[in-house]
């Protein structure tokens, strides 16, 4: 289904380029946002999101897949239901990296950046907009989880595209070595609960990457407003 | 005018395997053999309900999606051909192989070969016409180049009739950004029997889009819709069969000559399709539209002067020279952009140089140029292998062939193979005169 590009947090831009909160030059901030918005005119995503019930092996209902490791079955633990959910910015933003590569590599860089935002930005929408609809039942959301974090497979990433058709319904595909492509893309499993639910139940304190990870959130900086020399658009 | 009786295609395999138990994500063609019976039986009450061409079950037949299923191609698509073929005994009923996209992106946007694409897609045709297909149908395809590779695969390894049907979003366009009107401009071209629609939308939304496809092709064409739109939480289509029938029904005066229904069509679809065809023919005009295009973007002719940007050539260009010897794409890409961006409406391009392996280098180049830019190009050379190797895997683009004229004859073959339009320019000495175009506008065709 196409969806409405939410915003891309120029903050969320800077994190993927590995910003820890130094002062950032206006003109970069200004071809940050430059790409921003033409990400937000011209990317077009799509989403599929079901939701299913769980046998008691952790199955989804009218399916074979099971998820696997130790942190996701936490995380489902006590959920009567799983929800799959698959989002892509689409073939045009794989355009829009081969046509930046072509022209400037440094521009490459930052749109690839922006881009990586966008995608967070459009799962994290897709994710607010379950939540709500649920909390509107009495039910609760757990956080979402994607193979390749902690130790659920990478390889769930192609199970979970087949169970949600994935090519047909989004134009999300996998290729032969796993990744997906177009490659700003995101698969990812939720659980739905009749009782509260912790957010985050690990966290990057208890994650296997936690000191290895690039994008560890532990090391973000948490405003870096007010720094000499930086220049930042207040999000809206 | 043209006209043409309605061949009535059959319904949805996967949505109605679903709901006798087949589990999503699970392959729906291996129950060909594993369960032969509960296929056989779909089949049987869809030729029951009208069905005159059934797709047998090989979808998804292809190595590539049936990697990990401990089944191997050619005895998917035996099996499934030999269930249609006793499905349809004791009537007149055809079988074709149904071929639905290999499920990854070709070159440059995935990594998929255009090659490899054809090689899947050949492996399950051999296998197909030797099992005694009547036909071989693609259909729900996003990527028109994915779908050339598989009419081509088709055209040269057998020498059954070919349907090509693609997938469109309530735009107008596929997830690749194809458009219905170039879509059919560049599968005609390849000497399809019909070219059409089918998958994601339902009769009202396709209509706009077979209308579209009709201005550039004069081919009969294939309406197969869903039931109408899922509902997002229960997945339950919309449209019931009257509805989805008299919707149809419509759509055979732009000349919807094959027609049936994808998901969430039922044995119940078919028979109310019958009913509201009984006493129709299918009927359409000449198209209206002539011109060359990519996979995305149509120039027409006959509108006025067309920009065509010419400097992807290394005559007198030392750096592009050095770009064509050292391969480097990213600059020669850049050129393309910079004339799009200027307001080129196609793009000649020209590879030629001693030392470089012109093929090679225009099929590199081609592939690079049209990840980047949408514009239809003009392959320009005189070499009869790179103009094919610029032809062959991107969707219709025109052909420029300069030097003597008995090179032009090699190289108006080839594109007479793909259908491209051709302009020819003779050097002074081949005794014919400086220039020599075909029609007005230069292309032929």
């Amino acid at each position: 289904m196409l969806i409405k590009m939410p915003p891309i947090p120029v903050r969320e831009a800077l994190h993927y380029m590995g910003w820890r909160g130094t002062p950032v030059e206006p003109e970069l901030l200004e071809q940050i946002q430059t790409l921003i918005d033409l990400a937000e005119r011209e990317v077009q995503p799509h989403a599929v999101i079901r939701r299913f019930g769980m046998d008691e092996d952790g199955c989804l209902n009218g399916t074979a897949l099971i998820p696997q490791g130790k942190d996701v079955c936490r995380m489902l633990s006590g959920c009567h239901e799983a929800v799959l959910l698959a989002a892509t910015l689409g073939a045009g933003s794989e355009r829009m990296l081969l046509k930046a590569q072509a022209k400037s590599g440094a521009e490459a860089v930052l749109l690839d950046a922006v881009l990586s935002a966008a995608i967070e930005a459009v799962c994290d929408a897709q994710e607010a907009a379950l939540r709500d609809s649920l909390a509107a039942h009495g039910l609760y959301l757990t956080d979402r989880f994607s193979p390749g974090y902690g130790d659920m497979p990478l390889a769930q990433t192609r199970e979970i595209c087949a169970v949600l058709a994935a090519d047909k319904t989004i134009g999300l595909t996998v290729s032969q070595s796993g990744i997906m492509i177009p490659r700003k893309s995101v698969t990812a499993i939720m659980g739905v609960s009749r009782a509260p639910v912790s957010r985050r139940p690990s966290g990057c304190a208890a994650c296997s990457m936690r000191g290895r990870c690039a994008l560890s959130k532990e090391q973000r900086p948490s405003d870096a407003a007010g720094r000499q020399g930086t220049a930042e658009r207040t999000d809206s | 005018m043209y006209t043409q009786a309605i061949t009535l295609l059959d319904g949805a395999m996967g949505t109605m395997l679903q709901r006798a138990g087949l589990r999503l994500g699970d392959r729906p063609e291996t129950l060909s053999i594993t369960a032969p019976d509960v296929v056989e039986g779909i089949q049987r009450q869809y030729v029951q309900a009208g069905s005159q061409m059934l797709l047998a079950n090989t979808f998804c037949a292809n190595a590539h999606k049936l990697a990990g299923t401990g089944f191997a191609v050619e005895d998917v698509v035996r099996a499934s051909v030999a269930v249609a073929r006793r499905a349809c005994a004791g009537t007149e009923a055809k079988v074709a192989l149904d071929i639905g996209p290999i499920g990854e992106l070709l070159e440059p946007l995935g990594t998929l070969r255009f090659d490899e694409a054809y090689a899947l897609f050949a492996q399950m045709i051999r296998a197909g016409a030797e099992a005694g297909a009547d036909a071989v149908f693609f259909e729900t395809f996003s990527d028109l180049n994915e779908l050339r590779a598989g009419v081509l695969a088709a055209k040269e390894c057998c020498e059954l009739p070919v349907f090509a049907s693609m997938t469109f979003e309530q735009s107008g366009r596929t997830f690749l950004g194809v458009s219905a009107p170039c879509a059919a401009m560049s599968l005609s071209a390849l000497g399809v029997q019909a070219v059409g629609v089918n998958c994601s939308l339902g009769p009202k939304e396709v209509a706009p889009i077979l209308r579209a496809m009709r201005e550039t092709t004069d081919l009969p064409l294939i309406l197969k819709p869903n039931a109408g739109l899922p509902d997002p939480s229960t997945g339950a289509y919309d449209t019931t069969p009257e509805e989805f029938a008299a919707a149809c029904a419509e759509l055979t005066d732009v000349g919807a000559a094959y027609i049936g229904g994808c998901c969430g069509t039922s044995p119940e679809y078919i028979a109310a399709l019958r009913r509201a065809l009984a006493g129709r023919q299918a009927a359409w005009t000449q198209k209206r539209v002539h011109g060359i295009c990519s996979a995305s973007e149509l120039c027409a002719f006959g509108q006025g002067v067309r920009v065509i940007g010419e400097r992807i050539n290394p005559t007198g260009k030392k750096r592009f020279q050095q770009a064509l010897r050292e391969g480097d794409l990213s600059y020669i890409v850049s050129q393309a952009i910079e004339q799009e961006e200027a307001g080129a409406q196609i793009l000649d391009v020209n590879v030629g140089l001693p030392g470089v392996d012109e093929p090679e280098m225009m099929r590199r180049v081609v592939t690079a140029i049209s990840g980047a830019v949408s514009l239809p190009l003009q392959i320009d050379s005189s070499n009869p292998a790179a103009i094919e190797a610029g032809l062959r895997e991107r969707a219709a683009a025109g052909q420029k062939i300069r030097r003597s004229h008995r090179r032009a004859d090699a190289g108006g073959k080839r594109s007479a193979r793909y259908d491209a339009g051709a302009r020819g320019f003779c050097q002074k000495d081949c005794g014919r005169g400086t220039a020599g175009g075909h029609s007005p506008g230069g292309y032929c065709g």
